[in-house]
């Protein structure tokens, strides 16, 4: 106990200057102010998430491009924020996402702009954001108009959707423990992923679990529009992942937490006659 | 944009914007930005949404930026606008209040809940200690301290002579140490275990 501190007054300050003004200790406490590692991991992955969101609903229109830069360019200019806006829109934008601080909200608007064809979004005003969130099944279309104009404040938006979070709790710290061996017993995924050239093989690994878990966190957090919009994602970006399984129960919760649960029953029968031997079955089964 | 179609790629989903360049930016920039936002009056609880909206934004500009300023300067931008629309809708958002603590538990899995409940603490204290520094002298302690910004730069920002905030700087840190040593100084409080 007694040598921290000694320690801590010993700490050569790199960048402070005139040290001997503020001890380690000071500088200990103000250090405490920085963003936590998994709070600068947590903003990655849902500024990842959902850019990517975005880029999966151009892709079928513009990705023409090759891999890099130039094809960055392009579908960046497909896409929702697009240079050719106009100054208005582009205010008009910045206060949509800005205002809306709750975190969720910022995945909606975006999420409701990756809903339509980047052909006719970048012509489009924001106030015609499309009401669409094509993040689901085709039976989800009828559930899109759920998604509100721009005029509904977040706490409207997530309170359709905080209907059942017990559910969804439960489910998501069953994943959540189960994960790690998970990654191991899944003879398909693993397979697939062992096709894939080794050396990104496991840095896609990584990448989708962190898409997953910040669709997990989405969740936890009653945004379930958006967990189903990572989900999407996930779906488009690693159509074999390892972890298909977490991801489609994890589905099955949300959409149980949405209100969903024809939808939610459906998949977790199909979970089952896909996965008959998952560990996980039993909790797809209904309550 | 192209019109075809290339059938040899895969939908490139995860490449929009060069994710490697985003991923570079935003590590040299997230600790700065976290600061910058708490300076411009964003709450604590809002700190991590607020952060997400700059770098969503800085994320889609990215093509559009091109190096015609500094990256820094240009994120700074979007920072003070974040933060402006921020302020201007926080009585809305205060009763939203989303991100309780039952939001935290999961920020640190790895930690322990003394850990995080220490940490909290550290940080409250942090703030109360900020707090109780003159306006002029915090704001240039906080621009030089966390979000690391060069003398020149405060002064620029500021609009006033380097030599001030020079003084100052001198002045918030002593400050700042006696503070800690008010509150900290008997007891090693900080020490966590």
């Amino acid at each position: 106990m007694m040598s921290d501190p000694k320690r801590l007054m010993n700490f050569s300050a790199g960048d402070w200057g005139a040290t001997d003004e503020v001890s380690a200790m000071g500088r200990e406490l103000l250090g405490s102010l920085d963003p936590t590692p998994a709070e600068r991991e947590r903003v990655l992955g849902r500024v990842i998430a959902s850019a990517g969101l975005m880029a999966g609903a151009t892709a079928t229109v513009a990705l023409s491009a090759k891999a890099g830069a130039a094809g960055a360019s392009q579908v960046a200019t497909a896409s929702l924020t697009a240079g050719g806006m106009s100054l208005a829109t582009k205010l008009g934008l910045f206060l949509l996402v800005a205002v809306p601080i709750t975190a969720t909200s910022a995945y909606w608007l975006v999420a409701a702009g990756a809903g339509e064809p980047a052909s006719t979004s970048s012509a489009h005003s924001n106030s015609a954001l499309p009401n669409s969130l094509a993040v689901e099944t085709p039976q989800d279309e009828g559930a899109g108009a759920e998604v509100p104009p721009t005029g509904r404040t977040p706490s409207e938006a997530d309170s359709d959707f905080a209907q059942d979070p017990k559910r969804d709790d439960v489910a998501a710290s069953e994943l959540t423990s189960a994960q790690p061996r998970f990654t191991t017993s899944n003879p398909t995924a693993s397979k697939s992923s062992s096709r894939a050239s080794g050396a990104s093989a496991s840095s896609s690994l990584e990448e989708e679990d962190r898409l997953l878990r910040s669709a997990r966190q989405m969740a936890k957090s009653g945004d379930t529009k958006a967990a189903l919009a990572a989900l999407h994602s996930l779906d488009q970006r690693f159509p074999q992942g390892v972890l298909l399984q977490e991801r489609e129960l994890l589905r099955i919760s949300v959409l149980n937490q949405s209100g969903r649960e024809s939808q939610a029953e459906k998949r977790a029968e199909e979970f089952r006659q896909q996965y008959p031997d998952s560990p996980y079955g039993a909790s797809t089964e209904k309550k | 944009m192209s019109s075809q179609s290339d059938p040899e790629l895969p939908p490139t989903w995860g490449k929009p914007v060069d994710d490697e360049a985003f991923r570079g930016i935003y590590d040299q920039n997230i600790r700065w930005v976290w600061h910058a936002l708490r300076r411009f009056s964003v709450a604590e609880k809002d700190v991590l949404d607020a952060a997400q909206n700059v770098f969503l934004i800085v994320h889609r500009k990215l093509p559009e930026f091109e190096g015609r300023s500094q990256v820094r300067t240009w994120i700074l931008q979007i920072v003070r606008r974040v933060a402006s629309d921020y302020r201007r809708s926080a009585p809305v958002r205060r009763e939203v209040a989303t991100d309780g603590p039952e939001f935290d538990e999961h920020v640190e899995q790895r930690s322990s809940a003394e850990d995080a409940a220490a940490h909290t603490e550290r940080v409250q204290q942090a703030r109360a200690i900020l707090d109780r520094l003159p306006e002029s002298q915090r704001v240039v302690f906080i621009m030089y301290e966390l979000e690391q910004m060069s003398g020149q730069e405060i002064a620029a920002e500021l609009k006033v002579p380097l030599g001030t905030v020079r003084s100052r700087l001198r002045s918030a840190r002593e400050l700042f140490q006696q503070e800690v040593e008010l509150l900290l100084g008997g007891t090693p409080r900080l020490e966590v275990g």
